[in-house]
């Protein structure tokens, strides 16, 4: 105790920063477990906001006359990159946000890499009937579905079905390669891939169980992060170190109920 | 046979010979019958000139030409017959007044010359045959005498003629095209002729007394003829009656008039007839009343409240520094009066009407009265009127219109005419005025937007481009070929067209048109449109507008990623949109 005494008596304005520091952290950490929201989480919706703000401006920026210029121009800007490079966390305020507007799907598409497959009937305009696969109660007769509402439906509908969609189409997919049906199989495969990224969690199960067939899959969901010829045992290694990019939040720590997020986000902010 | 014998035989052959001819001779006489003729009553004799009841003024030299025809009958003993003419021995002509030209009363063709005394008079022929039967024929040939007779009029006095219309000294408004459309002067005239009677009454006008323009006849009172005065000169002309009597004399009156033009003009003017859009008006095309400029209602001088938007400045005085929306006027009065008065007035206080572009504290012609008069009589307002007259500046102020009228009058106060603009607001009231940026920002891409004759209806965004709006959509935002995932963005060659990556109106764009509103391109124009198409990639939609634009075709453009507007149909053809090539309806 002396010589903590001694030490305090010494250090006694460093042991208080310290002390303040602690009871701040700790206070932070409480509020977020209680808000539901990690630190790291914060971080991604003030940057996200930060870099759509920018990327709203570029927009506005490029503002001409025509209505037939490129329009890739408007993704060809550093804000928006950085929003892609948010990763799967961005995708809560994406989904959000995108209701607004929706020339930022494009984002929620490039990140998530979800597939969703839009189909025109006929051939004869006033015959023309867009349907979706992964939702066979829509049938539009003017145009394609508002690609809005297939975001939302994704996020609410789809994604929760992500991991037992990739289950069932992986069991098909090793019975027709098991068959000889490649034909079926490359099919599968594709329907795989075109889960997107919310099946990763489900695919590196899966190769934990020494399936590392499915590390070409990962490699192409995640741009090449993870090598393809890869071991189980690596993948598994990188996934545990990289995860936090791919994942969603509660896909990372326990899931707070989504109604305690979203009556105490006010607070957050 | 002895010598003798044969001169004997020769003479008695002779003998035999000549009474064998006269024989036949005998005989061939027996055989023609002897002809009976007979006068019969087809002797004829006719006056071809000059014609019963003709008329002729005094002195005049009366050409007479006439002839006589005979056709007389015969027959023969054994029950033949027929008809011979015969000829005119001689024709002869009398008359009971004037003389024969050269004393030559006898022939087919004389000359009268008529008496200097009015009256009735007869000129007769007559006219004899020969007897023409031919030698041992009975009966005769020989008719008597036939004559004709005509009576003529001779007049003394030629016919009165009065121009009643234009008045002697009258100043007239000069007409404008196009022809027929009732802005004709009428000439008209009384004639009279108490002998002979009117046969027309014929108007011309001259500028120089020697050459004569026929601008029309009338042979039935009142006398009168429209003179089209749409191209003629200004300046004075003589209007000149002439009335023909029945013996071809004349009367005439000739009046001075004075022809002016009277012009109200004002540059950046469309002119409604038929919808044909003319900026500025060439007098000769100018219908009037109802020329129609805009003006502002909410002037700009670039002044704007705390939210943007244009601040009016139709009640401030000025000069106002930046003022851009005042509409140059031009009056016209051809040719310059030096008597008479010219009058500038206006409907209502609508409209403001001063001598300078930015206005001015001195510079209102019509600002605080309803009307400025010049007294063209007077030098110094003479003055003042033509340095006005080129330089005026009409002002939009509130809701609704006024008309600006010119009017000219003669030097007793009459009306002689006028010409009128009438000013309507428009589109204004439809969307909102634009912010100074953003009328240097459209008007720069599209030069033909007149300020106030478009609005802003809609604020900039990308997230719906102007095929979007032309179908009312507001969350969308179509290229011509390419979509992107998990956007909007919808290419109609992929989504609505025959997805070959080429953009085709046929193949893409009508799909797309039919499959979003059952649109067909089958409308004739933009009056009957509910969407044009421009050839680069831009589609407007029908507005349908009733306020001060409604006088127009308007329609309503989002122009890419920048501000929806509202725009007469035309005002963004140009380099930017290209051409309008396809109506949809």
């Amino acid at each position: 105790m002396g010589r903590w005494h001694e030490v305090s008596t010494s250090r006694r304005p460093i042991r208080l920063v310290l002390v303040l520091g602690m009871v701040t952290a700790v206070s932070i950490l409480t509020f977020c477990r209680y808000t539901g929201t990690s630190a790291s989480q914060q971080d991604v919706e003030a940057l996200f906001t930060q870099a759509y703000r920018e990327w709203i401006d570029y927009r506005s920026s490029l503002k001409t006359m025509r209505s037939d210029v490129d329009p890739m121009v408007a993704f060809d800007h550093n804000s928006f990159r950085r929003i892609i490079a948010l990763g799967v966390p961005v995708l809560p305020y994406a989904v959000a946000q995108v209701q607004e507007d929706h020339v930022l799907g494009y984002a929620i598409y490039k990140i998530s890499k979800a597939r969703l497959h839009v189909r025109r009937s006929a051939t004869r305009p006033r015959e023309y009937v867009w349907t979706v696969d992964e939702f066979p109660d829509i049938r539009e007769t003017h145009g394609p579905p508002d690609s809005r509402l297939l975001w939302k439906r994704w996020w609410t509908e789809y994604r929760p079905t992500v991991r037992a969609r990739f289950e069932e189409l992986h069991r098909e997919w090793r019975l027709a390669r098991s068959e000889g049906k490649s034909a079926d199989a490359e099919r599968l495969y594709a329907a795989m891939h075109d889960l997107g990224v919310l099946a990763l969690p489900a695919i590196l199960a899966t190769i934990s169980t020494g399936e590392r067939d499915l590390a070409p899959l990962v490699s192409e969901l995640t741009d090449g992060a993870l090598k393809t010829d890869v071991t189980a045992e690596q993948a598994v290694a990188w996934w545990a170190k990289n995860k936090a990019r791919w994942t969603l939040p509660e896909q990372q720590s326990p899931a707070p109920a989504p109604e305690t997020k979203e009556e105490t986000a006010p607070a957050a902010q | 046979m002895s010598r003798l014998s044969r001169r004997v035989a020769v003479m008695w052959a002779g003998i035999s010979l000549s009474c064998a001819c006269i024989l036949a001779v005998q005989v061939a006489w027996s055989c023609q019958l002897k002809k009976t003729w007979s006068v019969d009553d087809s002797f004829t004799v006719t006056i071809n000139q000059p014609q019963y009841g003709a008329k002729f003024p005094c002195g005049a030299e009366v050409a007479c030409s006439g002839s006589a025809t005979d056709k007389d009958r015969w027959t023969t003993e054994d029950g033949g017959g027929g008809t011979a003419d015969d000829s005119i021995a001689w024709y002869a002509w009398e008359k009971n007044g004037g003389t024969w030209k050269n004393g030559v009363s006898g022939g087919a063709n004389v000359t009268w010359i008529a008496p200097d005394t009015a009256g009735l008079y007869a000129i007769t022929l007559t006219a004899d045959d020969v007897d023409g039967r031919p030698p041992g024929d009975e009966g005769s040939r020989d008719d008597a005498v036939g004559s004709k007779s005509v009576a003529v009029t001779v007049d003394a006095t030629p016919p009165t003629c009065e121009l009643t219309a234009p008045q002697d000294g009258a100043w007239l408004k000069k007409g404008h095209p196009p022809s027929g459309n009732g802005d004709e002067i009428a000439l008209r005239a009384t004639a009279s002729d108490p002998e002979t009677g009117i046969i027309k009454v014929a108007f011309y006008v001259s500028q120089d007394y020697v050459n004569w323009s026929l601008k029309g006849e009338d042979t039935a009172s009142p006398y009168e003829a429209m003179w089209d005065t749409d191209y003629s000169n200004t300046g004075v002309w003589y209007v000149m009656a002439v009335a023909w009597n029945g013996a071809g004399m004349t009367g005439s009156d000739v009046h001075t008039i004075t022809l002016f033009h009277i012009d109200l003009q004002t540059n950046g003017l469309r002119w409604l007839e038929g919808n044909v859009q003319v900026i500025t008006v060439a007098d000769s095309e100018e219908d009037s009343p109802g020329a129609f400029i805009h003006y502002n209602k909410d002037n700009d001088n670039g002044n704007v409240d705390d939210e943007g938007n244009p601040i009016a400045d139709c009640t401030e005085t000025g000069p106002v520094n930046g003022e851009n929306d005042t509409i140059h006027m031009i009056m016209t009065i051809d040719p310059l009066p030096t008597s008479g008065s010219i009058v500038l007035s206006r409907g209502n206080s609508n409209a403001k009407v001063w001598s300078a572009s930015d206005k001015g504290a001195d510079r209102g012609v019509l600002v605080g009265s309803s009307s400025r008069t010049w007294n063209m009589a007077d030098p110094s307002d003479r003055a003042n009127y033509q340095a006005c007259a080129g330089a005026l500046w009409a002002e939009g102020c509130g809701d609704g219109s006024s008309t600006l009228t010119l009017t000219l009058k003669d030097p007793g106060g009459g009306t002689v005419g006028w010409d009128a603009l009438l000013h309507t607001y428009i589109a204004a009231l439809c969307g909102r005025q634009p912010k100074p940026a953003e009328r240097t920002s459209l008007s720069g891409s599209f030069p033909k937007l007149v300020h106030c004759e478009w609005s802003i209806t809609g604020e900039a965004t990308d997230a719906y481009n102007c095929i979007a709006w032309s179908v009312g959509e507001t969350s969308w935002r179509y290229h011509p070929v390419a979509s992107v995932p998990g956007t909007n963005i919808i290419g109609i060659d992929q989504e609505y067209g025959n997805h070959n990556s080429v953009f085709e109106l046929d193949s893409d764009l009508d799909p797309f048109y039919q499959t979003k509103t059952g649109y067909t391109p089958t409308a004739s124009g933009p009056s009957d449109a509910q969407v044009m198409y421009y050839s680069g990639y831009h589609a407007a939609r029908r507005k349908g507008c009733s306020d001060g634009a409604g006088k127009w075709i308007m329609y309503e453009s989002k122009c890419g990623d920048a501000e929806r507007i509202e725009h007469l149909y035309d005002q963004l053809d140009g380099s930017t949109y290209g051409s309008r090539v396809r109506y949809y309806k």
